[in-house]
């Protein structure tokens, strides 16, 4: 993962297991050409606002669409999406709730703090890799963003 | 009796006599003291001629020498009385005059005795006037001289000694000393003459000392007595002039002072005249004025020239002339009698200016008449009549009777107008009522409080007193009318017992009507009142009675509240473990199911051919205890969050929500038949969400339980359960034994094997848990292979 390199997709994760998963439902259908993955909310949050590891990052270069988890260490989902949202460098940045909770608060904040879609992660494969994909396909290839 | 006795008697009377003297009154006494005086000087010298009393062998007192010396005590003793240049001047005259007599006197006799030998064979006789004549002469000086003495001696003694005790004592020593000296002297002269009568005369310088010590002790006495009159005494160089002035030229002198006095005295009277605030003039018989003062001028506005040429009567005015007053002054004067009256006088600028006259006659032709100009009083008693007139106007304008009564007399002395109104009878008509007015008019009720409560009152009211009463009094008309009486002493007798009584009267006749009427009213409401409170008290007993029962209550009801609240707060906390255990749940418990799922299908996926098929199908059948797991956990965090998710109870139409539910589950039924029925679904309250919950639940289960049934039908519908209504689900599938119908409803419990029909055993549960939030029931009846009925009641729309 070079410095450079155009990302397109930023996958915030902590369990091993469902970032497998999605990676590997995203290369099956060619999409995992630039992923980063961050394994916690502060990391999330250097990446993003290029801070900490990620001081070189330039910020005019954000990543295409961020995968959120919500149940993350140190700094949750949640909190993460309102830095996002609420700093104008990065408010533009598309963000995909993709969590395995489907209970209703959780909805509704995120959707408050402007989260552009919110995705339960479905627990039969087949529909999990489907939803990736549709997701990989819409936010990489179908959304037109910004400039 | 011995001679002795007989000498101080002698003593007594000469020492005793000058004290009786001092007692006189003024005139008397000194008369008194001149006649004593002179007899001693008449006897003096005669006594010492013819007797001498052997006192003791070596002294003897003559007579001459007792009747000087008691003249001597005498003399000084009425001069210092006296306190009067005069008085001693008077003595020293008498004294020389009275000798000069002697003197002649003695001459004459001893001169016939001379020449008539038979009258006086020894001739004797002659020798002793002879003498006589001598010691007069002799005496008469000597006496001058010694009340000289006394009286020098005595002011000088006075200027330097204050206390009486001692001046006295002095004094006395001196008057001793002198007479001692006269006892020197005199013998020393008269010896040169005759020395046979020296013996006789003498009686020696001891006989001497003996008797002015005895003459003395008077002098001392009075001294102390009368030392009050000792205050001032002469002056000697004036005594001495006085003693030798001539009487004519005092007489001058005397007429002149007296003029002097006349002229001041003159002075002060015609300054007192000039000066007066009075005007006074002096009329001759004419009335033209002798004299007139300053202020009689300025009264009537004329100078003295021009006043002393008028004649006063002329200055009266023409109707005082005519008055009673006059003619009685004119009256009184014609008699001599002094007269005062009152005229308006003719001023020079014409104007009559009011005077008080005093007319007094003086003497023969002459009238002293006094003016006091009264403009000022009549100022004030011509005001005064205004104000009465005020009053009497004020008065007669006042509605309330104001009137004057006489309680001794028991008589109205004053009452306006008013009273006419108010009793219907003239002021006349009242004054002609005499001293039974009240009995005649007052109620005899009131009357009686009167004489007894009212009048008393009278007596012993001081004159800021106000009393008041209230009364009856009959109107002409015979109508009582009420007044209302406030009064207070007027007039005292002379002794300070009320005469009369001022008194304002109002009537009160309405004012006590309508206060009649009111008492009446009030008493009406007040029976009102206490019938009402009578009954409001019961209500309050019953209220007291509630309250104290309510009072029961809410102990309960507290002691319950807190046992509540204490639930409330174990239920919070189990409420909040619970949260945290959904979203752990829902979070956490799905990721390792995804991996077992997602890894059994990669491991299909990537490695399916090198698989033995039997562990195919055990990969498969771990993908599917992962996905049944994965339901599971979905369908209980529905039914948990049922009992958070927010509740709005609203209008909503069940036959639209069935037929959204139809649509969905549509794919559920393809491959078999199914007759769905729907009857009519009224409108009813309640949340529409949940509500379709409890549809797909109710209408997902009738179609899952007829899946093997042929002629599979299902019914939803609305009508009467027993004595109620209820909505239903209807189905003809495998129904279920009614004997577990109890736990049909509880969570987990499934009546049918997974093996036949899949599901979680939740949806029945969220069903009743849906309908029992909504206030509702739901229950079930079946038969095992025949069917099964889902009913369940919703409030209607108009119960809220």
């Amino acid at each position: 993962m070079s410095e450079t390199k155009n990302e397109h997709i930023l996958l915030v994760e902590d369990n091993p297991n469902d970032e497998e998963l999605t990676l590997r439902a995203l290369h099956k259908h060619n999409l995992t050409n630039s992923i980063h993955v961050v394994r916690d909310g502060a990391q999330a949050l250097e990446y993003i606002f290029c801070k900490g590891e990620y001081a070189d990052r330039n910020i005019a270069k954000p990543p295409k669409v961020i995968l959120l988890d919500l149940k993350l260490p140190k700094v949750s989902g949640l909190e993460v999406l309102e830095q996002i949202k609420t700093d104008i460098r990065t408010q533009s940045i598309p963000v995909v709730v993709l969590t395995s909770s489907d209970q209703h608060p959780d909805i509704q904040k995120s959707y408050n703090l402007g989260a552009n879609s919110y995705i339960v992660k479905p627990i039969d494969f087949e529909q999990f890799t489907e939803s990736v994909r549709q997701i990989g396909l819409y936010w990489l290839l179908l959304n037109q963003p910004i400039g | 009796m011995s001679v002795l006795t007989l000498f101080g008697i002698q003593i007594l009377i000469f020492a005793v006599f000058p004290f009786f003297m001092a007692t006189l009154r003024k005139g008397l006494r000194a008369a008194g003291f001149y006649i004593i005086i002179s007899i001693y000087l008449l006897i003096g010298g005669f006594l010492g001629s013819i007797y001498s009393l052997p006192v003791t062998e070596t002294i003897t007192i003559s007579g001459g020498n007792l009747a000087y010396g008691a003249l001597m005590a005498t003399a000084v003793l009425f001069v210092l009385i006296e306190k009067d240049i005069s008085v001693l001047r008077n003595v020293i005259r008498l004294v020389f005059w009275v000798n000069v007599f002697k003197v002649l006197f003695f001459t004459t006799i001893s001169w016939a005795l001379q020449n008539e030998a038979v009258l006086n064979p020894n001739n004797t006789a002659f020798a002793v006037f002879r003498s006589s004549v001598l010691f007069t002469i002799l005496g008469g000086a000597l006496i001058i001289l010694e009340l000289f003495l006394f009286v020098l001696i005595f002011e000088q003694l006075k200027k330097r000694i204050s206390n009486i005790f001692v001046l006295a004592i002095l004094y006395n020593l001196v008057f001793v000393l002198v007479l001692c000296l006269d006892g020197v002297l005199f013998p020393a002269i008269a010896f040169t003459f005759n020395p046979q009568l020296v013996a006789i005369v003498i009686g020696g310088v001891r006989g001497k000392l003996f008797m002015a010590t005895a003459y003395s002790i008077p002098i001392l006495i009075f001294l102390v007595v009368f030392h009050k009159r000792l205050t001032e005494f002469v002056d000697l160089p004036l005594l001495l002039k006085d003693l030798w002035s001539a009487p004519k030229e005092a007489l001058i002198e005397e007429i002149q002072h007296k003029q002097q006095e006349l002229e001041k005295s003159e002075k002060n009277y015609r300054t007192l005249f000039e000066e007066s605030t009075v005007g006074i003039m002096v009329l001759n018989e004419q009335n033209i004025p002798i004299d007139v003062n300053k202020r009689a001028c300025e009264i009537l506005g004329y100078n003295s020239a021009e006043l002393l040429s008028i004649n006063a009567a002329s200055l009266i005015h023409e109707e005082d002339l005519e008055s009673k007053d006059h003619h009685a002054a004119m009256e009184h004067l014609r008699k001599g009698e002094s007269t005062q009256v009152e005229y308006r006088l003719r001023k020079k600028d014409g104007d009559y200016v009011p005077v008080e006259l005093s007319t007094k006659i003086l003497d023969e032709g002459r009238f002293l008449n006094v003016l006091r100009d009264i403009s000022e009083r009549k100022r004030i008693e011509n005001a005064l009549r205004d104000t009465q007139a005020f009053n009497v106007k004020m008065l007669n304008t006042s509605p309330d009777v104001v009137y004057v009564y006489d309680i001794v007399d028991q008589v109205n002395i004053y009452s306006n107008v008013s009273i006419a109104t108010v009793l219907g009878y003239s002021v006349d008509d009242i004054q002609s009522m005499g001293n039974t007015i009240v009995k005649d008019l007052m109620h005899p009720d009131d009357f009686q409080t009167y004489a007894a409560e009212v009048v008393p009152k009278y007596q012993v009211a001081a004159d800021d007193d106000l009393i008041e009463h209230q009364y009856r009094m009959r109107h002409k008309n015979g109508e009582w009318r009420w007044l209302l009486s406030r009064e207070s002493i007027f007039l005292r007798q002379a002794h300070g017992s009320p005469r009369q009584i001022f008194g304002l009267l109002t009537d009160i006749t309405e004012r006590v009507q309508a206060t009649d009427k009111l008492a009446q009213q009030q008493e009406e409401l007040e029976l009102t009142i206490a019938k009402r409170t009578r009954a409001l008290a019961d209500q309050v007993a019953e209220r007291e009675e509630l309250n104290d029962a309510l009072g029961n209550l809410l102990e309960d009801f507290q002691s319950a509240y807190v046992s509540l609240e204490n639930t409330t707060n174990q239920l919070y906390d189990a409420n909040a473990e619970l949260k945290a255990f959904t979203y752990s749940v829902s979070h956490d418990l799905r990721a390792p199911l995804r991996a077992v799922d997602g890894f059994s299908q990669i491991l299909l996926e990537d490695y399916g051919d090198q698989i033995p098929e039997a562990a195919v199908r055990y990969l498969d059948k771990i993908s599917e205890g992962a996905q049944h797991m994965g339901q599971l956990i979905t369908d209980l965090l529905a039914l948990s969050r049922l009992g958070r998710q927010e509740f709005q109870k609203k209008h909503i139409e069940p036959a639209l929500i069935v037929e959204q539910v139809l649509k969905e589950l549509e794919s559920e039924m393809a491959g078999h038949e199914i007759e769905i029925e729907v009857g009519k679904l009224p409108a009813c309250l309640g949340d529409a969400p949940l509500i379709k919950q409890v549809y797909i639940n109710l209408i997902g289960n009738a179609i899952k339980f007829t899946a093997q049934s042929k002629d599979a039908a299902i019914q939803i519908g609305w009508g009467d359960v027993g004595d109620e209504k209820a909505y239903y689900v209807k189905d003809n599938g495998v129904g279920f034994d009614m004997e577990y119908a109890d736990k049909l409803f509880d969570v987990f419990q499934r009546l049918h094997s997974v093996e036949h029909f899949e599901g979680t055993g939740v949806g029945l549960a969220i069903v009743k848990r849906i309908i029992r939030r909504h206030g509702g029931r739901v229950w079930a009846d079946a038969e095992t292979d025949k069917g099964s009925v889902f009913y369940f009641t919703l409030p209607e729309e108009n119960e809220v």
